[in-house]
């Protein structure tokens, strides 16, 4: 799937003055494609995501999904939002069932996948437990499974990793590519990480803080796998380091 | 059970206390022959729970049949009404005054019309039992569905859920705490709503605790009376304390909840 999101404004109504939140934004997902953003903290990279999943109707802007225009991509998008958002009434296991048994999927085959997924992410013996006796990487996890079990064209991830350690991050982005390359996926990604960027995307997306706009897109054409500590990634997060320092420097 | 047994021995020991008290008192002071008929007493008491037992429970039974045919309508009415309310603000404003009026027009005006209206069955007696226990349903089931965090219904557009999906699998689930209240409240209501039934209508046989209150008060059996208000009371108790077990183990996601900060125990210090 083909996404294109073209002069992007968004701008929340408030009390004392309007805040804007998103600057003429252009972006783009090629079919099969891994993007991800990256921009300081506020600066509206959740509000990009929630304007392209359809909870948020934009001040302006279009989105074109293979080339033909469309009000928002929501029956098109797996979307992770940044908090998990566990139904707290609902165990593990139903919990990640949720989108496939909302979308009427086959539930026999959409357990047998939950509990396979359940397994690769380290969640295996914890499918009966509540969302609240579980830790916060934990339900970021199950959370990550309700949003693949959707089986949508494009996944909207934001900040999917966040609440977890270095070393189970590393083994879930190994895991992403491999899911990546299987199915060429096209995926979306927000993050803070800048090895996670590098080491997953084809392209990345620097953002300027508040109002959002696009600084800079940049290619990342290494190999994969990518060697976090070969030469040539060294050399590729210099370069998205001092991007970024641009960016964050201008702001004051 | 430590637990509970450190919590009831103080009110226990206070509660056999009063009723020596109560026992010494009426002996010492009260007319010997007003004794057993104006004034009771708690060995009179006894007798009359063990010696009436049968005509306790037989009334008990009727009682109860009145309370929960009449919750049940509540329950099932107040639910219906409560998403008619929650679903449009048309029928909000329509029916939503009228409820609250129902609710100040006191019990006792009503029920003997609908003794009237009836006949001397067991039907006048579960309206009014379900009228009273209808408006705490209503009300908090209404506050139930409004619970709703919005992120939580913003996830469900995301994974394209309907409106009957929504309802389903988000609002009633999140409603669930508060309809609980609404039951709790509802029983103890409606416990009063059937005596009340039953004080106005004087039907020959058995007319449930209410109707033999007044039967026995009128012969002057005030230690039968007395047994009746004690089984009414633990009648009014066991329903109580059957909706809580019922609501533990709906909500157990809730103690799972608690027990993350140790609240099951020390609840508000
Ligand atoms: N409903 C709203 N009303 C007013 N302002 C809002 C609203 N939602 C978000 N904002 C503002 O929009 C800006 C962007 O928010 P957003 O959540 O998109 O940031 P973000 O880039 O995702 O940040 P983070 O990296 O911390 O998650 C913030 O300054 C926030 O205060
Ligand atoms: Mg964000």
């Amino acid at each position: 799937m083909h996404l294109n999101v073209k002069g992007l404004f968004h701008c929340f109504p408030s009390l004392t003055a309007a805040i804007d939140v998103l600057d003429d934004v252009q972006l783009e997902i090629q079919s099969g494609e891994f993007v991800s953003v990256l921009g300081p903290s506020g600066c509206g990279k959740s509000t990009l995501l929630n304007v392209i999943s359809g909870l948020l109707t934009p001040t302006s802007g279009h989105l074109f999904i293979d080339d033909v225009e469309v009000p928002h991509a929501q029956s098109q998008v797996a979307y992770m939002q940044q908090k998990d958002l566990l139904l707290p009434w609902r165990r593990a296991l139903p919990n990640a069932m949720l989108g496939a048994q909302l979308n009427k999927a086959n539930l026999m085959d959409a357990e047998t996948e939950a509990r396979k997924l359940f397994e690769q992410f380290d969640l295996a013996g914890y499918e009966q437990h509540y969302p609240s006796e579980l830790s916060g990487g934990m339900r970021q996890r199950v959370a990550l499974v309700r949003t693949l079990l959707t089986h949508r064209p494009l996944w909207l991830l934001d900040e999917p990793f966040g609440a977890l350690d270095a070393l189970t991050r590393m083994r879930l982005q190994d895991w992403m590519l491999k899911a990546w390359e299987n199915v060429q996926q096209s995926i979306l990604m927000v993050t803070h990480d800048l090895d996670e960027a590098l080491v997953l995307s084809d392209r990345i997306y620097i953002l300027t803080p508040r109002p959002a706009h696009v600084h800079a897109v940049i290619k990342v054409s290494l190999p994969r796998p990518r060697d976090r500590m070969s030469v040539a990634f060294t050399e590729v997060k210099k370069e998205l380091w001092d991007v970024l320092s641009e960016v964050l420097s201008k702001s004051d | 059970m430590i637990n509970f047994f450190r919590l009831t021995w103080l009110p226990a020991l206070l509660l056999v206390l009063l009723i020596v008290v109560w026992e010494l008192a009426v002996r010492a002071w009260a007319a010997p022959d007003l004794i057993h008929k104006i004034y009771p007493l708690p060995s009179g008491i006894a007798e009359a729970m063990w010696s009436k037992s049968f005509l306790l429970l037989q009334n008990s039974w009727v009682t109860l049949q009145e309370i929960l045919i009449g919750l049940s309508l509540a329950l099932v009415l107040g639910f219906i009404v409560a998403l008619l309310i929650f679903y449009s603000s048309t029928l909000e404003r329509l029916l939503y005054p009228i409820i609250i009026l129902t609710q100040n027009v006191p019990v006792f005006a009503i029920a003997p019309l609908l003794v009237i209206w009836m006949g001397f069955n067991i039907w006048p007696k579960v309206v009014v039992a379900a009228l009273i226990a209808f408006f705490p349903m209503v009300v908090n089931t209404v506050d139930g569905l409004r619970s709703t965090e919005p992120d939580l219904i913003q996830l469900f557009k995301i994974l394209g859920a309907d409106r009957w999906q929504r309802l389903i699998h988000l609002r009633i689930p999140a409603a669930l705490p508060l309809i609980f209240s609404g039951i709790k409240i509802g029983v103890t209501l409606s416990v009063v709503g059937a005596v009340v039934g039953e004080w106005v209508s004087s039907e020959v046989g058995i007319g449930g605790l209410g109707r033999l209150m007044m039967t026995e008060k009128r012969l002057l059996h005030v230690d039968t009376v007395f047994a009746a208000i004690l089984w009414l009371a633990l009648l009014g108790l066991m329903l109580f304390m059957a909706v809580s077990l019922l609501e533990r183990w709906a909500l157990r996601w809730k103690h799972a909840a608690e027990a993350r900060y140790n609240l099951a125990e020390a609840k508000e210090a």
